[in-house]
């Protein structure tokens, strides 16, 4: 089945700052394929962060329509956007988030609770999930006992425990070093086989990983994405620079 | 790991402030606790002290101020000369009079009295009062000691089938000034212990508190053997008259106040001082609990807000994650619950101790009971209540976003 999972149609989020009016995003027509990993590089402030909330149903379009796994979006209910965050999507953020005083095997667990599952059920899975980012030794470690690789290998492997078709990462290797960052794309990697990843990052050669990279800037789309291969526009590049000091 | 047992686990992760806000609101509670049941217990003592006193009236001897011999009141000795020059004067013919005023039927009871100062210079309580009474009236005496609080803490009281026997009730200071019992509070001291009056030896039966040195000061024997013994013929210092209702109390003191040489007063002046003190740790209660109320009430508002802001990060990823909001509440109702249950245990202890401070400070009886592990309950809960509007305020609306930009 090659249908699109994502389908954004004149999608804009505007902000008044003072009478003043933002266009984070500007009119965005998008659609993303079941499976595989997209990277959205783009300057500071270009609405990187904006898009994926919005595709995550934690803030909503001002104008426009956003189609998910054939829910709209934009029309859900409060609680039917807190069932869509606990089973469509997952996220995996900069700074980890975990819970701090639940161990990793809890903190896994924890969206599986949010959705019902027994708790035997999802102990098993959590644990297994665990084993799989070879985090296996740190089933009841809690997270200031983990190194910041180990932090967001947990924290994906919580993102995906609800086995969601879509997982989205803003900056996921933007606190670690080059080395913990490569073992956080392989695994972002590894999940995408199965599902769809959306990763905003900074660092190029990592968006050079994806299946597809979706340039951005100033809320817009850019029509002619830069050849693979070949250097980001100056402005990443200066970010992937002070990232990679 | 369910959102309640996640919240009963938060508490200990910042286990210093916990135990100073669980300590603050363990002492809030239990003085709380305490103060609610100091307000009513002497809300109701005001209550009992009033409806007595009102439908008692006090009768003494026209022209007497009440104090019973010691000031303007004639003693009993100076009776016969009311006698002699054959005016009116108080005493057991009054009592007939009163049984014939038109109102007579609606008299509850009549109490007499008859008083004698016994006075001896060479003891520390040289003014000591002989009363007699008709046994198992309540012990009275004079003006402004609560002697409807009088209670006996050795011993017996006079019962009706002590008449005219050589019995005496003594006060707790007359017990150790004049019979050398210096430990009044138990039966052991009482064996064996007389007063002599006129050569006759009477058996101490009792020993009675008014919690004044003052009011403890008096001998209470059977009238019949006052009279015997003291020769006072049938003078009376005081009566006390009950009116069956409140309602008729004023008609019965007017038509009292006919019978020529007495006087007739309710007595609701009398227990004005009484009445004062009770009020007034009636008042001090009620402000102490309210203002305790206001202080539990701030520092677990105060402590909530600092818990929820420090962990709007974690609400906003809760609910990034799927959380539904009863689930954000449940943890925060679980969390306050563990705070105020840990609170309410350390209550029952400040309860207990600050129970019987009260107790011998300003002698308010505040048992440790029920109902004061019931208000501790009800504080907990309350504050718990209080304390769990802003998080739960604050993590319905919380949109995941906003928590996330959060640091
Ligand atoms: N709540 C807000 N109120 C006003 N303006 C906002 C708000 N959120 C975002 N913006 C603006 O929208 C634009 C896009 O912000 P966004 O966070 O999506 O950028 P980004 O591409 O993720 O940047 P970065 O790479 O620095 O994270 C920015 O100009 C930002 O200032
Ligand atoms: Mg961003």
């Amino acid at each position: 089945m090659n249908s699109a999972l994502i389908e954004l149609r004149g999608v804009s989020k505007s902000y008044r700052k003072g009478g003043e009016t933002i266009d984070a995003i500007a009119d965005i027509d998008l659609e993303v394929q079941e499976t595989g990993m997209v990277a959205v590089v783009g300057p500071s402030g270009s609405g990187k962060s904006t898009l994926l909330h919005m595709l995550g149903a934690m803030d909503r379009p001002t104008r426009g329509e956003i189609n998910v796994a054939g829910q709209v979006v934009n029309r859900l209910s409060q609680g039917e956007l807190t069932r869509f965050r606990r089973q469509t999507v997952g996220f995996v953020f900069q700074t980890f988030n975990l819970i701090p005083n639940l161990t990793a095997l809890e903190n896994v667990a924890l969206p599986m609770e949010f959705n019902g599952v027994s708790k035997a059920a999802r102990l098993k899975r959590a644990k297994s999930l665990l084993e799989r980012f070879q985090l296996g030794p740190r089933l009841k470690h809690r997270p200031r006992e983990l190194s910041g690789g180990e932090m967001q290998r947990v924290a994906i492997a919580r993102a995906v425990a609800n086995e969601p078709r879509l997982v989205l990462a803003d900056e996921p290797t933007g606190n670690l070093d080059s080395r913990s960052g490569q073992i956080i794309y392989e695994v972002l990697r590894e999940i995408s086989r199965e599902r769809t990843v959306i990763v905003v990052t900074h660092a190029e050669d990592l968006a050079r990983l994806a299946d597809r990279v979706i340039h951005i800037r100033d809320g817009r789309l850019l029509d002619a994405p830069p050849m693979p291969g070949l250097p980001l526009d100056r402005n990443e590049l200066h970010f992937v620079q002070q990232r990679a000091i | 790991m369910s959102a309640m047992s996640r919240g009963l686990r938060n508490p200990f992760r910042t286990r210093v402030r916990t135990a100073v806000v669980v300590v603050l609101l363990a002492i809030i509670i239990g003085l709380f606790a305490v103060m609610v049941q100091g307000a009513l217990v002497t809300r109701q003592r005001l209550e009992s002290l009033q409806a007595n006193v009102r439908t008692v009236i006090e009768l003494r001897e026209a022209g007497a101020f009440g104090t019973g011999g010691f000031g303007a009141d004639a003693p009993v000795g100076s009776a016969e000369m009311g006698r002699e020059q054959g005016t009116a004067y108080f005493s057991t013919t009054s009592l007939a009079a009163i049984r014939r005023i038109p109102h007579a039927d609606h008299i509850a009871k009549i109490e007499e009295y008859v008083m004698e100062p016994q006075i001896d210079t060479s003891v520390p309580n040289a003014y000591a009062m002989i009363i007699g009474l008709r046994p198992g009236a309540p012990l009275r005496a004079i003006g402004e000691v609560d002697y409807e609080n009088a209670r006996i803490v050795a011993g017996r009281d006079l019962g009706p089938q002590d008449e005219n026997r050589d019995l005496a009730v003594v006060g707790r200071h007359y017990a150790r000034e004049r019979l050398g019992i210096a430990a009044p509070d138990g039966d052991a001291a009482l064996s064996g212990k007389t007063i002599m009056l006129e050569g006759r030896p009477l058996q101490v039966i009792g020993i009675y508190t008014t919690d004044n040195d003052f009011g403890d000061n008096h001998v209470f024997v059977p009238i019949e053997t006052f009279r015997r013994l003291l020769n006072p013929g049938d003078k009376l210092s005081k009566i006390w008259v009950t009116a069956d209702s409140i309602a008729n109390v004023e008609s019965i003191r007017d038509e009292l106040q006919q019978i020529p040489g007495v006087d007739a007063v309710t007595a609701a002046e009398q227990v004005a001082s009484a009445r004062a003190t009770l009020g007034s740790i009636s008042a001090a209660t009620l402000y102490g609990s309210l203002l305790l109320f206001a202080l539990g009430g701030v520092l677990v508002v105060f402590i909530m807000v600092l818990t929820t802001r420090e962990r709007i990060k974690e609400i906003g990823t809760l609910k990034a994650l799927g959380a539904p909001n009863r689930e954000v509440v449940k943890q925060f109702l679980a969390e306050i619950l563990a705070l105020t249950g840990l609170a309410a245990v350390g209550a029952v202890a400040v309860a207990t101790i600050s129970g019987q401070i009260l107790q011998t400070s300003v002698n308010v009886d505040v048992r440790i009971d029920g109902q004061t592990f019931l208000l501790i309950v009800l504080g907990g809960l309350i504050f718990a209540a209080i304390g769990s509007c802003y998080p739960i305020f604050k993590g319905i609306r919380l949109s995941p976003i906003q928590a996330m930009k959060n640091t």
